[in-house]
């Protein structure tokens, strides 16, 4: 259904606000008060499942590489609503908890008319509206190092009507993949003008959901977050009352299952001491490994002014040992078996295949290469390293804070790099700044191939050992990862450039080509990703996983693809004592 | 056995009986400790001027004091005696120090029989005691400049016939009678803490020496006499002034003693020669038992009036559960402390990412919560290797960096090119993180090591069990240990410290050596002032903290229980309960 065109329009990022606003109440209380239990008839034992962590970190925005952790993404599967849901074979369904139907209303433009269910409502009773699909879609066109943003940049405009329950996106190019989007809702009344913004605003918590949980608290001190029952979710309500998080370390949380103290454990990084510690326990549990959406990955930035050149930037891919950059990170851990050989697609996706090249940069070191391109790119071994016109060659490797391993990973590239006798220093910088300002917005692409766009940036990476968004659609992250800025319709600003300022116009077309074009699976031919990993942008490493251990205690646990996560389907679980 | 040999074998002496309240080398106090503390710490004969004079006392009945190990020998600064803690019970009262070190450190000068103790020359150091006169022994002979030239004689081990504990102090004087009464030290090195070289039983009776050996004057001899006279006088010193003889060893103290056989108690009588005021008790009976619950139910039984027991959760519980039965009892920090100390020559601890892991692998205050308290509750993990807690200049600096966190441990590994294998055990260019935790094989050690290992195999670290149930004293001199868990006395400071941590320390064992602590150290021990001293300890205590050569653990508790027939008493940390008996009211 085509929409009629100037009464409806706009919505995405001035999407009505005033109206939304006075539609908007404080929120209420998620648990009941201290007083209101007190004086309430004895309520039966709370059913409360403990679930450890190993890892409880702040950050709760699903859509940005600085929140990118195990437990936001499981936070969001209970508290956001989605449009769509990937099912395990790798197909996508329509989540008719949030929507009634979901379809191609028109060709020309292309528009996907969503029908959102008139009773689906945020826990503050707002209603899920067209609002919070365009505050969605507005953001993740506009915000730099996003996850998959690319389908968002194809999108014109996103119309509301039906007094907000229906949506209308309208493309400016067909778009396959259209099913991928609008997963994880935001809720766009509280954070529109929430101090920080995008960024920021969900640092802290969940302040509202749409789901059959609700953020109770967040304590990080203390190393606990508690979901409770969204009362006010329209759907099946959830079998338990309440999931605590609990942080603790991996032989506290083995601990915890053996005694009955956890009935769950998620452990974002488990490796071979996790395995050990469980296999020791005497305790019986079901052990689930969940790979995460990301791989772990080594960027090598066109936008640095040292890394622009492509010589370069593959000596400096052949003078490190990705093989060791693996070990040290997957730690024998269920990682070990999801080495990631092709620049696009997690080992765990469908349609993955290995296109690494059987040998030389970057997959194995290889010093004479190395030396041979610095050496061309006017560069001569002293004793203190290389340096060139008397000055070294220097590079500054960065990982985002307090996110392990990368961390860890880039300590090992700074350490391989001195070892090839180039001056690396390693900045671990808050997540927020280097995806936000390090990584953020560079100025306008011209079409040179490879330019770099570095002149803008505070601080400085030439390299990043970052999570790099890998379950999803394939062109889409193409295109969100290797992609120029898509072009966009006046009155737009363009997209920041992707995390590693690459824009390589030699590609783009078959770039975009396999984002609009091609089907919904969106395969990346195997010429483009051995460009890629000619390029020697990105070096993945390997995928990350999850492992969810559960006693027998707790019931209905299916865990989800990576992207609908380890938690997912909580609402269903069932506690037995 | 060479002079390095012998003092690490007498520091596992030391730690062998630590948990019994082990006596630092050369026992002594915290002097920067003596402001604060609980009342009955202080002594009663304290006359306000830094003196002391034994108080008027009523008189009083006897009093049993039950202890750990039976007294084993009158001359407690041998080699192998080496402060022994039990036998400091039974000498406290009888053999007359130059000051008193009471409970809270403060040193006093012991006014009943000196007349002063002054450092009289800074350039080159001379310290002068001028002796009281008419001072004597039980046994009517003088307490003289004699006793005190043998004592320095011994205890600068310099002819190499005798074989002192320690000989620092000693060492760096050359002891002279001027004449009978006043005795000289001059320094051929400023040494700061001169005041304890005579402390806690070091002058014993010359003229006994002299009539058993022949030598008509110990004070002709010196260090470079005829070798056949020091053989004498050192042969006597090392061996025949051990069990009980009641000619050899007279008292020149409150008491003196009465009788003491192999598996009856040691007994005490008042000492009728004693220049200042009598003690309370009638006779002060010193009883061994071994067994802890026996200990517990005499005091219950008010068999004995005292009893001082090695810290054990399960009696301390019992002890307070008799608070109904009029008795008191009473814990607080001991004078040592469990550490873990690192071999640097070890190719694996040799890198200070493998130390820095360690450090953080260990859970510190779950080893205080299992194994100290249960008689001390208030015992935190130890954060210093020079000052407990308690002290005023007391810090903790380890917190920071020994984190109880086996994930961050693992980060630091990682970081630094260590890899996890499959059977969760690092390794890196074909080594893997593999070492050994050297003890005693006690059990209290044991259940210690067990812990540390479990920690710090949740971050990739294994650790053997190396118990060595015949003590580490050899592992320890030829450096065949990775990392040995000791337990030390931390008293006095700068000895401790130097000793182990300077380059040239005697106990250095773990092959440490950074110059700007060797410089700090010297400092602490040369300078007067104690500021001073102790701003050059705090710094030395931070420059190896950096370096995480030893891990502090926590300071060992001691406990003690008396009947509430006795007014007051107060283990000291390094002499126990009876450093002031002569002052107690016996009811």
């Amino acid at each position: 259904m085509r929409m009629p065109g100037g009464a409806f329009r706009a919505v995405t990022a001035l999407c009505a606000g005033a109206v939304f606003a006075a539609c908007s109440p404080q929120p209420l209380p998620l648990v009941p008060s201290a007083s209101s239990a007190a004086s309430a008839p004895v309520a039966p034992p709370a059913r409360e499942v403990v679930v450890g962590v190993d890892r409880l970190i702040g950050g709760f925005n699903p859509h940005t590489l600085a929140d990118l952790t195990p437990v936001s993404e499981a936070v969001a599967g209970l508290l956001l609503p989605s449009a769509f849901h990937q099912t395990p074979t790798g197909q996508w369904a329509l989540d008719n908890t949030l929507l009634n139907s979901a379809e191609v209303t028109s060709a020309d433009p292309f528009t996907i008319t969503y029908r959102i269910r008139h009773d689906a409502q945020w826990s503050d009773t707002t209603p899920i509206a067209a609002e919070d699909f365009g505050y969605l879609a507005a953001q993740l066109r506009s915000q730099p190092s996003v996850v998959d943003s690319a389908g968002y940049q194809l999108i014109d405009q996103v119309v509301s009507g039906d007094g907000g329950k229906t949506v209308d996106v309208v493309f400016h190019r067909p778009y396959a993949a259209w099913r991928t989007l609008f997963r994880h809702l935001l809720p766009a009344h509280l954070l529109k003008d929430a101090p920080g913004g995008w960024s920021k605003a969900l640092d802290a918590g969940v302040g509202v959901s749409g789901g059959p949980f609700a953020m109770a608290s967040v304590d990080p001190s203390r190393g606990e977050m508690m979901l409770v029952r969204n009362d006010r979710y329209w759907d099946t309500p959830a079998q338990v009352d309440r999931i605590l998080f609990r942080q603790g370390s991996d032989a506290a949380l083995v601990d915890a299952l053996r005694t009955g103290g956890a009935q769950a454990a998620l452990f974002g990084r488990p490796n071979a001491i996790t395995e050990s510690l469980l296999g020791a326990a005497d305790v019986t549990v079901t052990r689930t490994v969940v790979p995460q959406p990301v791989l772990a990955s080594v960027l090598l930035r066109p936008a640095s002014p040292v890394l622009s050149d492509q010589r370069v930037r593959t000596a400096v891919a052949a003078a490190l040992d990705r093989r060791s950059l693996i070990a040290t990170g997957v730690a024998s851990g269920p990682s070990a078996i999801l080495r990631a050989d092709s620049e696009v697609i997690a080992p765990s996706a469908p349609g993955y295949h290995a296109t690494a090249p059987p040998a030389g940069a970057p997959v194995v070191p290889d010093p004479d290469t190395a030396r041979r391109l610095l050496t061309d790119a006017g560069y001569t071994r002293g004793q203190a390293g290389w340096e060139r016109a008397g000055q070294p060659l220097r590079l500054v490797v960065a990982a985002p804070a307090d996110r392990e391993p990368f961390g860890t990973l880039a300590a090992r590239v700074v350490d391989q790099l001195r070892t090839a006798g180039i001056v690396a220093e390693l900045h671990e910088v808050d997540p927020d700044e280097l995806f936000g300002t390090v990584l953020g917005p560079s100025p306008a692409i011209t079409g040179v191939s490879l330019q770099g766009t570095a002149g803008a940036v505070q601080g400085r990476a030439d390299i990043v050992v970052l999570p790099q968004p890998a379950a999803g659609h394939p062109g889409s992250q193409l295109e969100s990862w290797y992609g120029c800025p898509l072009v966009v319709p006046a009155g737009l600003g363009p997209a920041p450039a992707n995390p590693a300022g690459l824009c390589d116009l030699a590609v783009q077309p078959q770039t975009e080509r396999v984002l609009t074009q091609d089907g919904p699976a969106g395969a990346v031919p195997a010429t483009l990703e051995a460009a890629l990993w000619q390029r020697a942008v990105t070096i993945p490493l390997y995928q990350q996983a999850s492992l969810l251990v559960t006693t027998s205690q707790l019931h209905g646990v299916n865990p989800g693809t990576p992207l609908e996560g380890p938690l997912d389907g909580a609402g269903r679980w069932q506690l037995r004592r | 056995m060479t002079g390095r040999v012998r003092l690490v074998a007498g520091l596992l002496v030391c730690v062998a009986v630590a948990v019994t309240g082990c006596t630092a080398v050369g026992g002594a106090n915290r002097p920067d400790s003596s402001a604060a503390g609980p009342t009955n710490a202080s002594a009663r004969g304290d006359n306000g001027d830094g003196t002391y004079r034994a108080p008027k006392v009523a008189p009083g009945p006897a009093i049993v004091i039950a202890h750990d190990s039976p007294y084993s020998a009158y001359n407690n600064k041998t080699v192998l005696t080496n402060n022994n803690p039990d036998n400091a019970l039974v000498l406290n009262q009888v053999l007359a120090d130059p000051f008193i070190a009471d409970g809270n450190g403060k040193l006093l000068l012991n006014s009943d029989v000196l007349v002063s103790a002054e450092l009289t020359a800074k350039s080159p150091q001379v310290v002068t005691y001028r002796i009281k006169p008419n001072v004597r022994w039980s046994d009517g002979q003088p307490w003289n400049c004699d006793d005190f030239y043998l004592a320095w004689l011994a205890g600068s081990g310099g002819s190499g016939y005798f074989k002192p504990a320690t000989t620092r102090g000693y060492d760096r004087a050359t002891g002279e009678c001027r004449d009978k009464n006043t005795f000289v030290e001059t320094y051929h090195a400023p040494y700061a803490d001169w005041r304890r070289n005579y402390i806690h039983n070091a002058i014993l009776p010359a003229h006994i020496l002299e009539r058993e050996t022949g030598i008509a004057d110990i004070t002709k001899l010196n260090p470079q006499s005829p070798p056949a006279d020091l053989r004498k006088a050192g042969d006597f010193w090392n061996s025949r002034w051990t069990g009980f003889n009641a000619t050899l060893m007279p008292g020149s103290g409150p008491y003196q003693l009465d009788s003491s056989t192999p598996g009856a108690p040691t007994v005490l009588t008042r000492n009728k020669a004693w220049a200042g005021n009598p003690g309370g008790s009638e006779r002060i009976v010193l009883t061994s038992v071994a067994d802890g619950a026996a200990a517990v139910q005499g005091v219950a039984n008010h068999q004995f009036g005292v009893v001082q027991l090695p810290a054990d959760p399960l009696l301390a519980d019992r002890l307070r559960a008799l608070a109904g039965r009029g008795v008191v009892f009473e814990e607080r920090g001991g004078p040592a402390a469990e550490h873990l100390d690192l071999n640097l020559a070890s190719p694996l601890l040799k890198d200070p990412v493998v130390r820095t892991a360690f450090a953080q692998c260990i859970d510190r205050n779950k080893l205080v919560e299992e194994l100290v308290r249960g008689v001390r509750p208030e015992t935190q993990p130890l954060g210093s290797l020079a000052f407990l807690p308690g002290d005023a200049k007391y810090e903790d600096i380890y917190s920071d960096k020994m984190v109880a966190d086996s994930r961050k441990a693992q980060v630091t590994l990682e970081r630094a090119g260590w890899v996890l294998g499959q059977d969760g055990v690092y390794t890196r260019t074909g080594q893997r993180l593999s070492f050994a935790i050297s003890h005693d094989a006690s059990p209290g050690h044991s259940r210690e090591v067990e812990l540390i290992r479990t920690q710090c195999r949740q971050a990739g670290m294994e650790i053997a069990d190396r118990a060595t149930p015949t003590g580490l004293g050899d592992a320890l001199a030829q450096g065949k240990f990775d990392v040995a868990l000791t337990t030390g006395p931390r008293s006095p400071r700068a000895w401790s410290l130097a000793d182990q941590y300077a380059t040239t320390g005697p106990l250095n064992y773990q092959h440490y050596t950074n110059p700007e602590v060797d410089t700090a150290l010297s400092v602490a021990e040369t300078e007067y002032a104690e500021s001073t001293q102790i701003d050059a300890l705090r710094k030395a205590d931070r420059l190896i903290a950096d370096e995480l050569v030893s891990l502090p653990l926590f300071q060992l508790p001691i406990m003690w229980a008396y009947t509430n027939n006795i007014d007051s008493v107060y283990r000291h940390s390094s002499t126990g309960v009876t450093w002031n008996a002569n002052e107690w009211k016996v009811s």
